[in-house]
């Protein structure tokens, strides 16, 4: 009865199974890619830039300082009473579950959709009440709307309370603009801070 | 059976004509521990194959086996000749100590001469004593001194490599079901981008946001139309002509969608949007009229030019200028299709021979599907079409 070298069959076989699960890997990351919260655009152009707004310390908004780093975008204001806090709470959240390397790549930066009340110094110390990594912008009217509108972001003035003052209404959307500079994730304000947390980990393996 | 050939030790000459006949021996391919067959080479040049031929029925003689490789001498007249020499082989060791005939030590056999009275001397005279054996390598000629046993050669085929010949690489059963399961994915991955079974509208970019007045003089944000799908088109308040096509093909297009396409609870709006800056309510509703737009599904707004600039120009990039004599409008008529997210689906700007109705109705439809569908696990299917038909 003729013998069959088993040591060499399973010594090929192994080696074929490793190169299988390897493409099988590869094949199955293809066709299961992640599934994001935010919806995910497919414009790889660069982003909208942000021309006229500056930072708290004077320095212009250039999105290309931030490369290969991810922005997040919102558009709030200070005396958002309800929609700009969670959103920013939840977002601090979810940056800080992200690991110390990963937390380094990552910018919030916040625009004011209310340059008449929101002050330089008190838009940035609002922001960092949330995380003190959180940026804030702000620049004319013209300048916030050019941004706003080209960010998909409505905002005109509301009505208010006399303790409040007039409200913003405006969208509550968070953006996300890639290491590349493309804006690449668009998140509703009903996101949480896990999911956030998710489609950010996975933003930045990009 | 003769003894001839043999001496009085039991030696044999070594001289084939002292070998058995073919008739009287057939040749065998290796050697077993158990059944201590011999290899050989056919005395007649046939290759060496089959079982041993012990001129006899019968099974192998364990027991002489075991005690010839044990040197105990065993009556040969009470065992078949051949299971003597073969007990004797088998319990043989050479100059190194090593088991005579080991498949992995032992290069060639010629051939094994054996009688019934030579075998029961060869049993003697072996039993205890160390013999080696001639080695005949194939092209090469060994042979050692020390050999007690002439003519002992171990065959050609014992040779371990020679047992691959001719024999298949068997694959298993496990390694073919995975290599399928793979080969099906791959085909299915292919498949899937070259079928489109599941079609979907591309993500081009996000829509502009603005806040406009419509043809009621209410505010008209885009925030008015988020979470539903819209089709915007651009028109002037002096545009006949120019516009009448594009303004069929919008009313086309709602009658159809309302009829033929099922949105479930979206809505599907219209929006058109007047280039002239700062346009009254009065011009706006008479371009409702116009265009049959009724302020519900379908919507006329206005603004601003300066807000007019970033919503279509940078928004939605769209060309379009105002001539400052005559203030009439040029501007590049189309269509936007925009998702409920505010995200834009598609741009269509120049008239292919695909009629624009046909074309914005199935497209509308791609993205219901898209809506009812893509949830739970077959999302995963709907993003997955996102990657392969999508991205450039």
């Amino acid at each position: 009865m003729k013998r069959l070298n088993v040591k060499r069959i399973l010594v090929a076989g192994g080696l074929v199974a490793v190169l299988l699960f390897g493409a099988g890997r590869l094949v199955a990351s293809a066709v299961t890619p992640h599934l994001y919260t935010g919806t995910v655009l497919q414009d790889s152009s660069p982003a909208p830039t942000l021309d006229g707004l500056a930072f708290s310390d004077g320095t212009p908004a250039d999105l290309t300082a931030f490369d290969d780093e991810l922005v997040l975008l919102y558009f709030g204001y200070t005396n958002c009473p309800d929609v700009c806090p969670t959103a920013l709470a939840g977002a601090a959240t979810a940056v800080r579950q992200l690991d110390a390397d990963e937390r380094e790549r990552v910018n919030l930066v916040m625009i004011t959709v209310d340059p008449a009340r929101d002050t330089q110094p008190e838009l940035q110390r609002y922001v960092e009440f949330f995380d003190p990594s959180f940026r804030s912008l702000s620049g004319s009217s013209e300048d916030i709307d050019r941004a706003a509108s080209q960010y998909g972001v409505f905002y005109e003035i509301g009505e208010g309370t006399p303790e409040s003052g007039y409200l913003v209404d405006h969208t509550a959307t968070m953006l996300a603009i890639d290491g590349g500079g493309s804006l690449r994730v668009v998140w509703s304000p009903t996101v949480t801070a896990n999911q956030l947390h998710d489609d950010i980990k996975e933003l930045l393996k990009q | 059976m003769t003894t001839e050939g043999f001496d009085r030790h039991g030696h044999h000459s070594g001289r084939r004509d002292d070998l058995l006949g073919p008739d009287e021996f057939e040749p065998v391919d290796r050697l077993g521990t158990d059944e201590a067959s011999v290899g050989l080479d056919d005395v007649d040049g046939r290759p060496a194959t089959g079982a041993p031929s012990r001129g006899h029925s019968g099974p192998i003689d364990h027991e002489l086996i075991a005690a010839t490789r044990s040197g105990t001498a065993m009556d040969p007249a009470r065992h078949d000749p051949f299971d003597v020499v073969a007990g004797a082989i088998a319990g043989l060791t050479d100059d190194d100590g090593a088991r005579v005939l080991d498949v992995e030590r032992v290069d060639t056999v010629d051939g094994v001469g054996a009688s019934e009275t030579g075998a029961s001397a060869i049993s003697g005279e072996v039993a205890g004593q160390r013999a080696g054996v001639e080695h005949q390598s194939k092209g090469s000629d060994s042979y050692d001194p020390q050999d007690q046993l002439s003519n002992v050669h171990v065959a050609e085929s014992m040779d371990p490599r020679n047992e691959m010949e001719g024999t298949e690489f068997v694959i298993p059963r496990w390694l073919k079901g995975l290599a399928a399961l793979f080969t099906t994915i791959i085909v299915a991955a292919i498949a899937f981008a070259v079928f489109e079974p599941i079609q979907v509208l591309p993500r081009l970019r996000l829509a502009p946001g603005y806040s406009l007045d419509d043809q009621a003089g209410s505010s008209f944000t885009s925030e008015t139309v988020r979470g539903s799908v819209t089709l915007y088109t651009f028109a002037s308040l002096g545009c006949d002509n120019e516009c009448e096509q594009q303004e069929e093909t919008m009313q086309v297009v709602q009658e159809r969608v309302a009829n033929e396409i099922d949105l479930g609870d979206t809505d599907f709006r219209l929006v058109t949007i007047v280039l002239d800056g700062d346009p009254s309510v009065q011009q706006l509703a008479a371009t409702a009229r116009r265009v049959g737009a009724d302020g519900m599904t379908w919507t006329v707004v206005g603004g601003e030019a300066g807000e007019l600039q970033t919503v279509v120009g940078s928004g939605f990039g769209r060309f379009f200028e105002v001539d400052p004599e005559d203030s009439s409008v040029r501007f590049d008529p189309g269509f936007v299709l925009v998702d409920g997210a505010g995200v834009i689906r598609g741009d269509y700007r120049y008239q292919t021979l695909a009629d624009d109705a046909d074309k914005l109705v199935r497209h509308v439809g791609v993205l219901a599907s898209e809506l009812k569908y893509a949830n739970g696990s077959a999302a995963v299917a709907y993003e997955a079409a996102h990657l392969f038909l999508c991205y450039p």
